[in-house]
């Protein structure tokens, strides 16, 4: 198993090397075959430092990423990423999503946690919900999705906000700048009444009906929590 | 198994490579060198300052032979009674010995300051015997043979026991005295220390989430002897260490003769204090040090972070501190059997600093030593064993709060 807590969990006064082979060789990894990985690793997530550099050393972002290396180094069935990203900036944060689906595509289980939904509808294939401890959603990305229904569409035209508005079916017009409009359907089945109204038969450059977000699920779950 | 050993050893080689373990082992080493050595200064200067001189004038063949046997104390430089007299005046001198001859006989005059030198006296009255011996012998138309036969002295032969078992008895005295305060010592400085060690080394995992990623790779009862095993291992090699250091010590000190004639003088006392010391008396020492350890790591896995240690450890701290005084109480003799250092002596930790001081006193005997050495490792198995098994409820509960709050608090969430 491997497991990522959400605070640094590192012994600040070992190198890097000595910090990723004791923590493998307590999940039952042997020395040399820890060391023969290391440097592909530290490669790999492009850490900013020597294998022999103290822990210490390194700045809040490497010593993350050296903490996800002692995690996975071991090659392990059961992952646990307790907010992986916490700390890292974009371009980091890709290449752990990267490592992740990597993990994944190996065939590990891997149990993640974050309240960053873009990035848990971007890598998870199931999503659980907790809220004071109880499980108030369970399912696919796209199975709890679909339960709030396809009321978004994000749409391209002339027509000004005050008309969009005043169609059937409307609950609310957000406008998004160069005539990229957000509205919310009171029910999906407007969708088409409403196609065909800013169409008019015409080329439309963007109509596009969606369920809400993960991010506007949980908002909303939240709010729920508030309320 | 196998999890124990590297945890044990990486605990143990990153204890031993650090820089406040070589400061630990090193500190006590150098301020024994710097004592030996301003207390040699001082010894030297004092000699200095003491250094007994005289003069010798008169009798040319006298004042060579005793220049050759004391020429330490011989001013060869002054060769007139005049001078010697000048450089008594100035304090240059302790006095002057005049050796001269009349009527066949010598004659030998010291005046000083103060008497003269009994080593001095000595060899002077002995090369003067000799030659009066002789120009007795040529006066009196003796023949050496029969000289020889006037020379015959009672035979004497002394038998001072007594005094010798006396001074044998002050020494194993001394050197039990010693012993005791020296096991005493010990036992304080290195409880305390390596009870902070420890308390400090699981309190730095406690105030981070370390012990949640090793405890998914680890059983915390492993885990926790692991480390504990360390920190035992790391005293043991420091003892090790100042053992080798001390018999090394006393070969090379043998090799001088000022240090082989005070070893050979003080002979009863030295072997006395080394087996009063590496006995079973260093064996409680060892037991109350590893007692002290485990109960430094449970009152380390009580603080809330690395910061907290120091204050956990207190009630620890204060117990010490209680028994080390404590102790003081039954060093003499008449004390040692006292009906508190009886109890005391068998109270594991307690035993660590009584029973050593009953064991030497002779008022308990080594059976009385095996029983309360006994109840010390029966107590330390059975906390190490109880307190493994919490170690994991102890290192993840983070509340604040009294030290039994923290323990109540701690065993709750099991």
């Amino acid at each position: 198993m491997g497991y990522l807590p959400e605070e640094r969990s590192l012994f600040e006064d070992l190198t890097i090397e000595s910090q990723i082979t004791y923590f493998a060789e307590l999940k039952g990894r042997d020395k040399k075959w820890v060391k023969e990985r290391i440097d592909s690793w530290l490669k790999r997530f492009e850490v900013k430092g020597e294998a022999k550099d103290k822990i210490k050393s390194l700045s809040k972002g490497n010593q993350q990423k050296v903490q996800l290396i002692c995690t996975l180094i071991h090659e392990p069935k059961l992952v646990i990423l307790d907010e992986p990203f916490s700390g890292l900036d974009p371009v980091n944060a890709d290449l752990l999503k990267k490592e992740i689906i990597r993990t994944k595509e190996n065939g590990a289980a891997i149990i993640f946690s974050s309240h960053d939904m873009n990035n848990v509808e971007e890598l998870c294939d199931h999503v659980v919900m907790l809220r004071n401890g109880n499980v108030v959603l369970n399912g696919s990305v796209d199975e709890i999705r679909n339960q709030f229904g396809k009321k978004y569409v994000f749409v391209t035209t002339d027509m000004s906000v005050n008309e969009l508005a005043a169609l059937d079916g409307v609950s609310e017009v957000v406008a998004r700048g160069h005539n990229r409009y957000k509205i919310t359907l009171t029910d999906e089945e407007y969708g088409k009444a409403l196609f065909n109204a800013v169409s008019r038969g015409e080329y439309i450059e963007e109509f596009s009906q969606q369920p809400p977000t993960l991010d506007e699920i949980f908002r909303e779950k939240a709010v729920a929590k508030h309320a | 198994m196998h999890k124990f050993n590297i945890v044990f050893m990486r605990n143990y080689l990153l204890h031993l490579k650090s820089k406040s373990f070589i400061a630990l082992l090193v500190t006590p080493i150098i301020s024994v060198l710097i004592s030996a050595g301003i207390g040699g200064l001082v010894a030297g200067s004092t000699s200095n300052f003491d250094n007994y001189q005289v003069a010798v004038v008169g009798d040319s063949n006298v004042k060579s032979e005793l220049v050759s046997k004391d020429k330490d104390s011989i001013d060869t430089s002054i060769k007139s009674e005049s001078t010697a007299k000048k450089e008594l005046k100035k304090d240059n001198i302790d006095g002057y010995i005049k050796v001269s001859k009349e009527n066949n006989q010598y004659k030998i005059n010291f005046v000083g300051s103060s008497s003269l030198d009994s080593d001095v006296k000595t060899d002077l009255l002995s090369i003067v015997n000799q030659k009066q011996a002789d120009i007795n012998v040529k006066t009196s138309n003796v023949t050496s043979e029969q000289y020889k036969q006037l020379s015959v002295k009672p035979a004497f032969k002394s038998s001072v026991t007594d005094k010798e078992k006396k001074q044998k008895s002050d020494q194993t005295s001394s050197a039990n005295t010693a012993s005791i305060y020296v096991l005493i010592f010990i036992s304080y400085f290195f409880t305390l220390i390596y009870a902070s060690i420890m308390s400090t080394t699981i309190a730095k995992e406690k105030g981070t989430k370390i012990s949640e990623v090793i405890f998914s790779s680890v059983s915390p009862s492993t885990y926790f002897s692991g480390k504990v095993g360390a920190v035992i291992a790391l005293m043991a090699t420091q003892m090790l260490i100042y053992s080798g250091v001390g018999v090394s010590a006393y070969f090379i000190l043998n090799m001088y003769p000022f240090f082989n004639s005070l070893f050979t003088s003080q002979h009863v006392l030295i072997s006395t204090f080394i087996g009063n010391i590496f006995s079973i008396n260093l064996l409680f020492i060892f037991v109350g040090l590893i007692i002290a350890i485990v109960l430094a790591a449970i009152c380390g896995s009580l603080s809330a972070n690395v910061e907290g240690a120091a204050k956990s450890s207190q009630p620890l701290v204060f117990l010490i501190l209680f028994i080390f005084v404590l102790s003081f109480n039954f060093v003499n003799d008449g004390f040692s059997d006292s009906i508190f250092s009886q109890i005391g002596s068998y109270i594991p930790l307690f035993s660590s600093f009584l029973m050593p001081i009953r064991l030497i006193n002779h008022a308990a005997n080594f059976f009385e030593g095996i029983i309360s050495l006994l109840i010390a490792i029966v107590f330390i198995t059975f906390v190490t064993y109880k307190f493994s098994n919490v170690y994991k409820l102890f290192m993840l509960n983070s509340e604040e709060g009294s030290f039994f709050k923290r323990i109540k608090s701690a065993l709750n969430n099991k």
